[in-house]
């Protein structure tokens, strides 16, 4: 192995964003071990209703403060945490929010260039251009994007410049998803040869206390938003508990839906059935998982959808939409990890996927194969080689 | 070792609440600096964490004292007596239509004009009460011009940090590490 690495990310979980990032903290944990040294630069967006004023104060008194800024904390993997806080105004370009995380990283750097031979990128942009702008001369820069709203980045011209100058600098562009893959390469066909797929790394080390012996407890792990099918989930919900009042359904995650399930819950007269969990730290959401005895993930989209591993690595049977992500991680083990559904304006796909599920419960379907198959895929150890292999095998250098 | 949250934007408020917590359940009692206590009745910060209103502080200037006379508590105490049922209604609108936005707009870009020290006065009185802070957390953006001027108020310069976990000891969660002792 070799070293030292840095990784430059703007989002990495935080006591105000427990979720966000996870998958930038699995990555660490599992590729940190073993490296020289390992930094962490969270270059964290601090969005706020700022006049031009203000917005200008604060930059020279982010300036200004810096070099007192206190020493990186500790975080998985035995890697250091540096935290750069990125202060703007609300509703910014992507290109501009990708130009300041640049800058407040140069300013955190004291103007020296980050001192890794290895530089791996998060979020193509955000992490992607702030990386490339700190990197020393000579260094190597590799990219792994992650993000939902790619389609909206590129359709800025300034934002698809930036994307492109990323792109061109780096060396390999791992992309999480075949569709996220699709994207790119039709975008930017002069490097479509960089791009290359990769997981989003899992912990299977913790395995269920007991395995699942009914699917009464359902569980839910995200967003409370649109995209992530919530509300119709919650309508399948109350269907099918209407059969079976043992269902119980809990909900973690928090946005801007929490409110409306609430009162919707109440409407169809399941909220004593109902928990809103709220947002919890990663280690939070695993454990209630082994507590759990079905995952309903209803997404519209997703690039990769690591809750759905997470769940299967927790021992407990999925039921999950044909969203982008799930039906090529669950390839070959549809049946094994749980039901796949199709992504349907209503609530009848999650409800039939739960009957069918249900009927052929605890038969036709083997956990334990799929976690085995999983954490082949998506394990630590796993995903550690492919990283490894990328930034220190001397085959790998261009 | 003593610590002071800087929340002045009040917009990312579970990392204060929690992070607070954190820091009583490891012995300590932080002071957190906010704008206004109101914006924070509905958090629930752990016993031990001590609250202090920014805008509650520094108003003995003599043209504060008469601003408040003048554009706020005549107003207030005129619509209350005459809008009836209506009173309450009338002065929070008030309030927030003209008394606010003016003393915002109008006032303090004034005073800052006429006496320069006006816009700091808060901040040097909550200095002078409160003393120094061996660090400071700085948890939004609207709290980095103050913390500049903490940071630069006294001889001793305190550090400066983001999250908690830079000032709890690393992998050795809730202790706190006294990085002047450890020098």
């Amino acid at each position: 192995m070799s070293g030292p690495v840095a990784v430059v990310t703007p989002w990495y979980p935080s006591t105000q964003l427990p979720f966000r990032g996870a998958f930038v903290q699995a990555m660490t944990e599992a590729t940190a071990p073993g490296t020289e040294s390992f930094t962490v630069y969270h270059c964290d967006s601090w969005v706020a209703r700022l006049s031009p004023e203000q917005d200008a104060r604060i930059a020279e008194a982010f300036r200004a403060l810096m070099p007192s800024a206190t020493a990186p904390s500790r975080t998985v993997g035995g890697a250091d945490l540096v935290t750069v806080p990125v202060p703007m105004p609300r509703a910014l370009p992507f290109a501009e929010q990708a130009r300041r995380a640049a800058e407040s990283l140069k300013v955190a750097l004291g103007g020296q260039p980050i001192a890794a031979d290895v530089v791996h990128a998060h979020v193509g942009l955000l992490g992607g251009l702030p990386a490339l702008r700190n990197m020393r001369p000579g260094s190597r820069l590799f990219v792994t994007e992650h993000a939902t709203f790619l389609d909206r980045m590129l359709a800025e011209p300034d934002g698809h410049a930036g994307y492109a100058e990323v792109l061109g600098a780096c060396e390999a562009f791992f992309v999480v998803g075949d569709e996220l893959r699709e994207q790119l390469a039709t975008a930017f066909p002069e490097h479509a040869g960089k791009l290359r797929p990769i997981a989003n790394p899992i912990d299977f080390a913790t395995p269920r206390a007991e395995p699942v012996k009914s699917l009464h407890r359902w569980l839910f792990v995200g967003g409370l938003i649109e995209r992530k099918g919530v509300s119709w989930l919650l309508e399948a919900f109350a269907v099918c508990r209407r059969q079976e009042p043992d269902l119980t359904l809990t909900l973690v995650g928090e946005g801007e839906l929490r409110g409306r399930l609430g009162e919707r819950a109440a409407e169809l007269g399941v909220a004593d059935a109902v928990t809103f969990a709220g947002a919890l730290s990663p280690v939070e959401a695993l454990a209630l998982m082994r507590e759990h005895d079905v995952l309903v993930h209803p997404s519209r989209y997703e690039t990769f959808g690591v809750v759905v591993i997470e769940a299967a690595a927790a021992g407990m049977p999925v039921i999950v939409t044909r969203c982008g992500g799930p039906e090529q991680t669950l390839a070959g083990i549809e049946t094994d990890a749980g039901q796949l559904i199709a992504i349907e304006d209503d609530s009848a796909a999650i409800v039939a996927g739960y009957e069918q599920l249900r009927d052929r419960f605890p038969g036709g379907m083997d956990l334990e194969r799929a976690r085995r198959t999983l954490a082949d895929r998506y394990g630590y150890q796993a995903v550690a080689h492919q990283h490894h292999d990328a930034w220190f095998s001397p085959q790998s250098r261009p | 070792m003593r610590v002071l949250f800087l929340a002045l934007g009040a917009n990312r408020r579970l990392a204060v609440t929690e992070e607070t917590r954190t820091l009583v359940q490891a012995g300590e009692r932080p002071v957190v600096l906010v704008d206004r206590a109101e914006s924070w009745a509905g958090d629930e910060f752990a016993a031990g964490v001590e609250l202090v209103e920014l805008a509650g502080l520094g108003r003995d200037h003599w043209p504060l004292t008469a601003e408040r006379l003048v554009l706020h508590r005549a107003p207030k105490a005129l619509l209350r007596r005459a809008g009836g049922r209506r009173g309450k209604r009338l002065v929070s609108a008030y309030d927030r239509r003209i008394g606010r936005p003016l003393h915002k707009r109008v006032f303090l870009p004034l005073y800052g004009r006429l006496w320069r020290d006006a816009a700091d006065r808060p901040l040097a009185e909550f200095n002078r009460r409160w003393g120094r802070f061996d660090t400071l957390v700085v948890t939004d953006p609207q709290s980095f011009p103050a913390a500049q001027r903490l940071a630069a108020a006294g001889r001793h310069r305190p550090r400066i940090a983001f999250r908690i976990d830079q000032v709890t000891s690393s992998g050795r969660q809730g202790e706190i590490v006294d990085h002047e002792d450890k020098a």
